[in-house]
């Protein structure tokens, strides 16, 4: 097993109420992650602190043998951290297209950056459609991203992640208010791309995560409660008692 | 190949009218109006370079007189030097050789840009634009307060400057230059915007958290913009003291630049074009309201006000029915 | 050491007339997120109404009156004609409309007084001079000007923290829904917050009155300047703007006052005098440069 990124002790208060309370986890290449717990459990917070949005009050981020924990969330995303939003945050003004290739020059494609038109450099394009044809996005690919249905653009912000050749995947409730359809379009997506990277998965959909988490957290008030394997989860009686018992 | 769509139609028209129009107005003995049409472009030159930030990059500037008014006291320093024979700053001799003076001109109003870029962009918003006058303001004070350049009385030029093969101080030749600048300037502008480079400025203005996740930092793509703009503004003020043979403290006023913004958004923001329009609308209006009144600034006060309330989009846009 | 305790008060007297117009500005920013730039217009307005209505009244006391009640009935009317269709519009369109307010305003000044400057003479009650730590004379006019300031000031917190207004006020400032639903008109506390910037500035411009001239344009560089005061107290920030108004009149004046003689020192009397004053002239943008470079957002983030 290969761990990407190992945070410790990380906490965060906010003018005195503990948003976040001693919050460890490691994450793995080519395993899903789960993070689960009721709203207002700190989940948001916590991978604000890994994405550097929030900074931490305490502890520490080890991220391939080195700390992060005082870089700026440029930086971090730099090196290969990536954060696709709760609320999608997709440049709505933009063809998808466009957004694709934003993200690419991120990353992959950093020397397309200049005075060139994008529209005529070969790769940067073939690199996009072969992208959007892998998120089934190709026939949207000059629609205003603004217009797509709910599942068109929880795709589009995953794979503008994917884009950017991350080493970490922080998803944020990827599949939150998509249709049946479009959430079993996600799910195939997600364990299609998990090869490579290692994900932390924040989701209200607990059939969705028992399906593909290799690994279950579950936080309430800040702290984590329970971490293991998805069958000794579905058991815990903690967890049962602060989270899934209200299901 | 240029389609020939309505936008591309009004710009094609336009720019054949302003290559036809000296030998037009000689012929009918207005020659008077060209001096007119080139402070018109001189005017559009601005117009587009901060239209550019504004619109590519959503980054209101409400300093563009200082870049304006620099590119004007630099050429109007060096050619006052070069005709009285004294060291600028002790440092060099004075110049009134066009190539030497614009493109000095246009440097350093270059790197006040980066200064200003560089403190203005850590911010957005109102404090970018209360943070562009502010400095636009200390660049008017810095100027005045030197009385060798003649403090607020300005400096007067000795003629225009001097460019191998042109008689600048011909105006239909000047009017042909002017021209050729806005032209380059133009193509310059829509080359950036219409590249990667321009892309990423364009994505920052919607949506820069995203960019940041990204791991894209904005800052030094708005700042090239920022730059660019400022040498185009800085090219125009050249161009302006070329044109009154005479730099005022007027052209670093925080009041130049409030007009820079009306045209703007008289020609519609975003449209580059746009501020060719602008610029031929508010000098036009300039002009005939002042015949009629001494108080014409009320009018365009008034004008404004009801503009801004009634949103009306730019005139490009109108002529041309281009959303922008 | 007279001259710089002088120069320091005459510091703080340009620092409360920057306050006095600093604090509407950052009010109607803080609360409505409108930039007004015609701010300085009603400082110029309250001036020319002072220095009229003094002049037949032959009572300075009943000129400010008079400026005060004529800024409330503008700021009602503007507030009510153009500002409220401009509080959700972009910074941009709120930048060109009020600027066309202060050409509209600068036209009717000039068709109404004509261009020639106005002098009002500082009222015979107020015309005498205070001994300052038993040493020399300093203007009594003035040194009500700073007593008066460091008054409104005491009323602005207590208005923000303690009355019922004040506190839909700054809750109006982050959630105008809430505000509404407790029953009050917020278009009416709008209008009144926005006459009340306007009322500050007329008084600004009515006590400067009998120091600066009256004339076309004034209010525009002091309000260039009371940008610069927001700017570095961060927009929003009452205390914010208040310190800082201090600040720049302090910085502004003791710089015109020594920066000349500093250079001469070391430099020759005519060069030491030019980059002095020219360093004077630039002094405060200077200081918010610096200070933007280490916090962007101004000293203070709070009401």
């Amino acid at each position: 097993m290969t761990v990407f990124l190992d945070a410790v002790h990380l906490s965060k208060q906010y003018a005195g109420l503990i948003a976040v309370d001693d919050f460890s986890i490691k994450l793995e290449k080519a395993k899903i992650h789960a993070l689960i717990g009721p709203n207002g459990a700190g989940k948001s917070t916590a991978i604000g602190l890994l994405t550097g949005e929030i900074r931490a009050d305490s502890g520490e981020i080890d991220y391939l043998g080195s700390d992060i924990s005082r870089l700026p969330t440029v930086r971090r995303a730099q090196a290969g951290i990536a954060h696709s939003y709760q609320i999608t945050s997709i440049i709505n003004e933009f063809s998808v297209l466009d957004n694709m290739l934003i993200a690419l020059m991120a990353h992959a494609h950093e020397d397309a950056v200049g005075l060139k038109n994008p529209a005529k450099n070969k790769l940067l394009q073939d690199h996009a459609s072969e992208l959007l044809e892998q998120f089934r996005l190709s026939d949207v690919a000059s629609r205003l991203a603004g217009e797509l249905s709910h599942g068109e653009q929880g795709r589009l912000e995953i794979a503008m992640c994917v884009a950017t050749r991350p080493k970490i995947l922080l998803l944020d409730e990827p599949m939150s208010g998509m249709s049946l359809m479009d959430g079993e379009k996600m799910i195939s997506l997600l364990n299609s791309i998990k090869d490579s990277v290692a994900i932390l998965l924040v989701e209200h959909d607990m059939e969705a995560v028992f399906k593909l988490a290799d690994k279950i957290s579950v936080m309430a008030s800040g702290k984590i409660i329970a971490s293991g394997m998805p069958q000794s989860i579905r058991r815990d009686p903690v967890v049962i008692e602060a989270y899934l018992g209200h299901h | 190949m240029i389609s020939l769509n309505r936008s591309n139609c009004v710009i094609i028209v336009t720019f054949i009218a302003l290559l036809a129009l000296p030998p037009v107005l000689a012929s009918i003995g207005e020659s008077y109006y060209i001096s007119i049409v080139t402070k018109i472009l001189i005017y559009a030159l601005v117009g587009v370079s901060l239209d550019l930030i504004i619109g590519q990059a959503g980054l209101v500037s409400f300093g563009h007189a200082a870049f304006f008014g620099m590119g004007a006291y630099v050429c109007g320093v060096l050619s006052h030097h070069g005709s009285n024979g004294l060291l600028v700053f002790y440092l060099f001799p004075g110049t009134s050789n066009a190539l030497l003076t614009w493109p000095i001109a246009v440097i350093v109003c270059m790197l006040l840009g980066l200064l200003v870029g560089i403190i203005s962009l850590r911010t957005a918003g109102v404090y970018f634009i209360m943070i562009t006058l502010a400095l636009a303001q200390m660049v008017y004070f810095l100027i005045i307060s030197i009385p060798q350049y003649g403090g607020e009385d300005g400096l007067g030029l000795y003629g225009r400057n001097e460019l191998a093969g042109v008689d600048l101080n011909d105006d239909t030749q000047f009017y042909y230059v002017c021209l050729l600048c806005l032209v380059f300037y133009l193509a310059g502008s829509i080359k950036l915007t219409r590249s990667s480079l321009g892309l990423i400025i364009k994505a920052a203005k919607f949506n820069q958290q995203r960019l940041v996740a990204l791991g894209i930092s904005p800052f030094k793509y708005q700042l090239l913009i920022f730059v660019f703009s400022a040498a185009g503004a800085g090219l125009a003020g050249a161009l302006m003291a070329n044109l009154t043979q005479y730099v005022s403290p007027d052209y670093l006023h925080w009041n130049l630049s409030g007009k820079f913004l009306i045209i703007v958004i008289l020609g519609g923001i975003g449209s580059l074009f746009g501020g060719f329009y602008g610029a031929l609308i508010l000098l036009g209006l300039e002009e005939v309201l002042s015949s009629y009144t001494d108080h014409w600034h009320f009018v365009v006060g008034v004008i404004l006000i009801i503009m801004v309330l009634t949103s009306r989009q730019g005139f490009y846009a109108s002529i041309t029915g281009k959303k922008t | 050491m007279i001259l710089l305790l002088e120069q320091l008060f005459n510091g703080l007297q340009l620092g409360v007339t920057l306050f006095l117009l600093a604090s509407g500005l950052t009010l109607v920013f803080g609360i409505m997120g409108l930039i007004n730039l015609s701010h300085g217009s009603l400082y110029m307005v309250g001036a020319y109404i002072t220095a009229t209505v003094t002049q037949y009244s032959g009572s300075f006391f009943i000129g400010l009156c008079a400026a005060i009640v004529t800024a409330a009935i503008l700021g009602v009317i503007i507030e009510y004609l153009i500002m409220r269709h401009l509080y959700h519009r972009d910074h941009l369109y709120q930048v060109l409309a009020t600027f066309g307010l202060i050409l509209f305003f600068n036209e009717s000044v000039q068709m109404i007084w004509g261009s020639q400057p106005l002098y009002i003479n500082i009222p015979p009650s107020l015309d005498f001079t205070v001994k300052l730590f038993g040493q020399a004379g300093y203007p009594a006019y003035r040194l009500a000007i700073i007593a008066l300031g460091i008054f409104i000031l005491l009323i602005l917190y207590l208005f923000i923290f303690y009355s019922k207004i004040g506190m839909l006020t700054r809750a109006g400032s982050s959630n105008r829904e809430m505000v509404q639903a407790l029953g009050v008109n917020i278009n009416k506390l709008y209008t009144g917050i926005f006459a009340f910037g306007a009322v500050l500035s007329a008084l600004a411009g009515g006590l400067a009155g009998p120091i600066y001239a009256v004339e076309i344009g004034m209010g525009e560089s002091v309000l260039i300047l009371a940008f610069v005061v927001i700017v570095i107290g961060g927009i929003g920030s009452i205390k914010g703007s208040f310190i800082s108004a201090l600040v720049i009149g302090i910085v502004d004046t003791l710089g015109r006052a020594y920066l000349p003689q500093f250079f001469k020192t070391f430099m020759s009397a005519s060069d030491g005098a030019a980059v002095g004053g020219s360093l004077a002239s630039i002094a405060i943008y200077l200081l918010m440069a610096v200070i933007l470079v280490f916090k962007p957002k101004g000293l203070f983030t709070r009401l």
